[in-house]
């Protein structure tokens, strides 16, 4: 893993070093052979120079490859980057600005709403809820007949001069006395 | 959809909840399983009743249609009233006798929440359901004594020691399941 920034510095060096030798050595002709030591000096050094760097580089390129991922993982290791992408990043923006329709047209939208459908049991909601409509009405008609029951049984029993009332109990709860 | 069977297996499993206690207002929980009054057993043999008078009129038109387009057209001739009323009584008494052996409900009294049921509280025996319905028939007046009777019965109910309960739900509490 390298980082991406470092490599087009160095193919810049590179390409100084391969335009210098040949103005050295061709281009300037000179009779001053002190000049044109000087220069081949140059260009020696350049060479080695070049050399040098790019035994440098190569070697600094792949001791940076293994450090660089154990490091900046080591580093990440050490880091809570969702805490930190929580304080520092807006995610509302982005949010704001992704393309929802892309996302929901990637969404099968339809299969989505028939599982949903299938889980909560649609048809047994509705079942319900006019059943419920229909038991209300059912317990409304039941309620008033009741309270009409007792409503003559009350005028009844005062006619009678029944003081205790009725005996209405379930027959299944102490009903001895109660067959007459 | 779901079976009676896998829903009573639910229900005792405790899967579902028992209708019992959803269905029935707060109000009237307390009176379950009370005796029930005249209004109430007066609109479910009217109920009861309304329903057999439907089925024989429907049974005379198909009889009618039936003789219209099969018999021979001198011959057409339907039955004089009184079979329809005869027939309507033979219906009843069988349908009332079937409802209160089976389930203690007819159709008025499953509409009212009450149950007929024998002095134990459980379901009325062939024999008794027959004999209570034909007693009901010959002598309809016998219902008014609810209003006098202490315990809510009518003159048929004192005979045969049956009860005319409140229950508007039908759980396994009831004496058909339970039976």
């Amino acid at each position: 893993m390298t980082i991406p920034g470092e490599e087009p510095e160095q193919v810049a060096k590179q390409e100084v070093v391969l335009v210098v030798n040949p103005l050295s050595s061709s281009k300037m002709q000179t009779t001053n052979p002190l000049i044109e030591l000087v220069g081949v000096a140059a260009g020696l050094i350049g060479a080695v120079n070049s050399v040098i760097e790019q035994t440098v580089v190569a070697g600094v390129t792949a001791a940076l490859d293994r450090v660089v991922p154990i490091a900046v993982n080591s580093v990440v290791d050490r880091m809570d980057l969702t805490q930190i992408v929580l304080d520092r990043v807006d995610i509302d923006a982005i949010v704001a600005r992704a393309n929802m329709n892309e996302i929901i047209n990637r969404v099968p939208m339809i299969d989505i709403a028939n599982y949903i459908i299938d889980e909560i049991d649609l048809p047994k909601i509705i079942r319900e809820s006019t059943g419920g409509i229909a038991a209300d009405a059912v317990n409304a008609a039941r309620m008033q007949s009741l309270s009409l029951d007792e409503f003559i049984n009350k005028i009844a029993d005062s006619v009678m001069f029944r003081r205790k009332g009725r005996n209405v109990e379930s027959p299944t709860n102490a009903d001895s006395e109660g067959d007459e | 959809m779901t079976s009676f069977e896998k829903f009573r297996q639910q229900l005792a499993a405790g899967e579902v909840r028992n209708p019992a206690q959803v269905v029935i207002p707060e109000k009237a929980k307390p009176k379950q399983g009370h005796r029930s009054g005249i209004v109430t057993r007066a609109i479910a043999v009217a109920i009861d009743i309304s329903v057999v008078i439907i089925v024989m009129l429907i049974n005379y038109g198909l009889l009618w249609l039936f003789l219209l387009l099969v018999a021979p057209i001198h011959l057409f001739e339907m039955p004089a009233a009184s079979w329809f009323f005869l027939a309507g009584f033979v219906l009843l008494w069988a349908y009332w006798t079937a409802a209160w052996a089976l389930s203690g409900r007819t159709l008025g009294n499953h509409l009212m929440g009450i149950q007929v049921v024998d002095y134990k509280g459980a379901r009325l025996t062939w024999p008794l359901s027959a004999l209570r319905s034909i007693l009901s028939m010959v002598f309809p007046i016998g219902l008014l004594w609810v209003v006098v009777s202490p315990t809510n019965r009518s003159i048929q109910d004192t005979i045969l020691r049956t009860s005319v309960v409140h229950n508007w739900s039908v759980t396994l509490d009831d004496p058909f399941v339970r039976g």
